[in-house]
């Protein structure tokens, strides 16, 4: 679970994990916009190309990032499938299967298809930030682009707290695997909701001991929350940069229609 | 770390040695070039829609919605937020024990809902919602802040679901699958249901209500010039291999999990068996009848709809040789239909809020029915 989170990768020092998180944070949300708004796949795969291509340079792994396109990749694909079925009227392929003749829309294609490339590049995009970004500098981001303090404070507190639950969860979790705990079913969902009680119970009492120890600390009902560091200019004009660059683009798909 | 590691299950006859790699039968004639990508194409939609990985559909992705719709349910999921924020600094200011306390459940639900459940006619493993098990035990507006903060990491950290779709995954889960959860615990407890039994039920109907919410989100936002109710059919008919043993497991887990709980700290305060505040009535209607509105405006045909005086009372009057007259006041079109739908759910809300005091008998001070 821990290499699962894509933040575990942002420890590493490149060009990428140094860049300031809320220029990073721009540049992503005009991006995103762009390929939503996209009117043809080109942007959309162009975008998720640069994505891919600069993940590959600071060594992120092929499977990894297949692995985190699996879930965005089998929405697409039902998108796509209920799309070029139910959508349009123009046939351009007829499937027979068992009796049953379905006829693939040319309409609902390009839908489907398009859909599935925004879904793709809009992943890219989502995949780039949380590669590089830990996830700490994003909350302080959230918080200089205004977020609730409050909202930003208790995500930190569930962020810390759930690698603490998540290795005695996995402790208690390889326990019932050697006691057999998972062999069918019945008593896999028993074994899962006695682990998931454990882990509440777990996490009840660590509230307990984390408030005592906060208490002896000086703890008073606020949690300080330190000064942000001033934006880096550079990385600024960067996002600035690539945000004109992303949204020319899409001005000139716009034109070309693609 | 095997925690997250999906199950495979082999085909046991694969396995056997020597019968790997062989055929038994003649091959097949090659396929044309043309004829063998249609054919390659098909089967992975078929695999991706009958057999689909480890169901996190749940989550719509960035780049499904456009802009107006996503906007459409960050404004609605937003609100509950807010209230859940404010909750959070009540309670926090009336016991400093709270604040660690929101952060390792919201954390343990986390956890929970990141655990692999298997899914018996996929084969496949899939993981829970969480959010009702969020809502007995925090409340369901703590449950759509802790909610937020879930699917904010699992959009940034883990690729599930997207920022610019946030507001409508938070809705279907964070919102609905909470307050159905909660009230379902509620309901199930009032009606006497073992702890168990409440919380299964709980569990199941709200991941079940989870993912009509994301069918329904996807219907709005995609159904083009088609009809709302056909495409949220097939989304939901997609959904169904996975979700709906999904649901099942997810009761089951809910409960086991709940009473083991409740086993070791029998009297621990779930959310569920507190008083529903009246506050919360409120929103939850609003939002419905926001929902509802949304459905009826996307559903509308080219033109708009056509009045009731016209389809109903304009029929009957020009039967009777009857002209019309001009409207003292003027209210045309979806506007009217929709003031009409908001002033049939006040009344019906008026009514079914007050049935207490219409059907009870008051007592006086002597004990006499008044």
């Amino acid at each position: 679970m821990f290499e699962l989170f894509s933040d575990i990768y942002a420890d590493r020092g490149n060009r990428f994990t140094r860049m300031d998180a809320r220029a990073k944070l721009f540049a992503a949300a005009a991006t995103l916009a762009a390929v939503i708004a996209a009117p043809g796949p080109a942007l959309p795969i162009a975008v998720w190309t640069l994505c891919v291509m600069a993940l590959l340079s600071i060594r992120i792994g092929v499977k990894m990032i297949a692995l985190r396109m699996t879930p965005a990749i089998s929405m697409a694909a039902v998108l796509l499938a209920v799309n070029m079925f139910m959508l349009g009227v123009t046939p351009v392929v007829q499937v027979t299967i068992g009796g049953w003749t379905l006829n693939v829309m040319k309409e609902g294609l390009h839908q489907g298809g398009l859909l599935a490339a925004r879904v793709v590049g809009a992943t890219g995009v989502l995949l780039f930030l949380g590669f590089t970004t830990p996830a700490h500098r994003i909350f302080a981001a959230l918080r200089w682009y205004g977020a609730p303090e409050t909202w930003v404070e208790l995500a930190i507190s569930v962020y810390r707290h759930i690698f603490t639950l998540i290795d005695a969860a996995s402790d208690m979790y390889s326990a019932q695997r050697v006691r057999l705990g998972y062999t069918g079913a019945r008593r896999a969902v028993g074994s899962a909701g006695v682990l998931a009680g454990s882990v509440l119970l777990r996490s009840l009492e660590q509230a307990s001991r984390t408030h005592e120890a906060m208490v002896a600390r000086g703890y008073s009902g606020n949690t300080v929350m330190g000064p942000l560091p001033p934006l880096v200019k550079t990385d600024a004009a960067a996002a600035l940069v690539w945000a004109a660059c992303v949204l020319s683009a899409l001005g000139a798909v716009w034109r070309l229609g693609i | 770390m095997k925690l997250f590691s999906r199950h495979i299950y082999s085909h046991p006859l694969l396995c056997k040695e020597g019968i790997q790699g062989r055929f038994l039968t003649p091959p097949a004639p090659p396929l044309e070039k043309g004829r063998k990508c249609i054919f390659l194409f098909f089967s992975f939609l078929l695999a991706c829609v009958v057999f689909p990985p480890p169901a996190h559909a749940m989550h719509i992705a960035d780049g499904i919605l456009p802009m107006k719709w996503a906007a459409f349910w960050y404004l609605l999921a937003i609100p509950v937020v807010a209230v859940g924020l404010r909750t959070y600094r009540r309670e926090s200011e009336r016991s400093l024990r709270f604040r660690p306390l929101a952060g390792l459940v919201g954390a343990a639900v986390f956890v929970v809902s990141c655990m692999p459940i298997p899914i018996p006619f996929t084969g496949t493993c899939s993981h829970p919602a969480g959010t009702g098990l969020a809502a007995i035990l925090l409340g369901p507006w703590m449950a759509a802040v802790v909610g937020s903060i879930a699917l904010a990491l699992q959009a940034l950290f883990l690729a599930h679901g997207g920022l610019t779709t946030l507001g409508a995954n938070l809705f279907s889960m964070g919102v609905v699958g909470a307050f159905t959860g909660y009230g379902v615990f509620r309901a199930g407890r009032g009606v006497g249901l073992s702890l168990f039994a409440s919380a299964f039920l709980a569990g199941m109907i709200s991941d079940w209500a989870t993912y009509a919410t994301t069918s329904l989100e996807l219907a709005l936002a995609l159904h083009g010039d088609g009809s709302v109710f056909s495409l949220f059919l097939a989304v939901l008919t997609a959904f169904v291999p996975t979700q709906l043993p999904l649901g099942i497991m997810e009761g089951f887990v809910t409960a086991y999990a709940l009473r083991f709980l409740s086993e070791r700290w029998p009297d621990f305060p779930f959310a569920g068996s507190a008083r529903i505040e009246s506050s919360i009535i409120l929103p939850v209607a609003l939002a419905a009848l926001l929902v509802i509105g949304g459905i009826y405006v996307a559903e509308a045909p080219v033109g708009g709809y056509m009045g009731v005086d016209d389809k109903v009372i304009g029929k009957f009057a020009s039967e009777a040789g009857k002209k019309p007259l001009r409207f003292l006041l003027n209210v045309e079109g979806d506007l009217g239909l929709f003031l009409f739908l908001l002033a049939g759910a006040a009344g019906g809300f008026a009514g079914g809020y007050f049935y207490r005091s219409l059907s009870i008998k008051k007592e006086n001070k002597a004990g006499k029915d008044v």
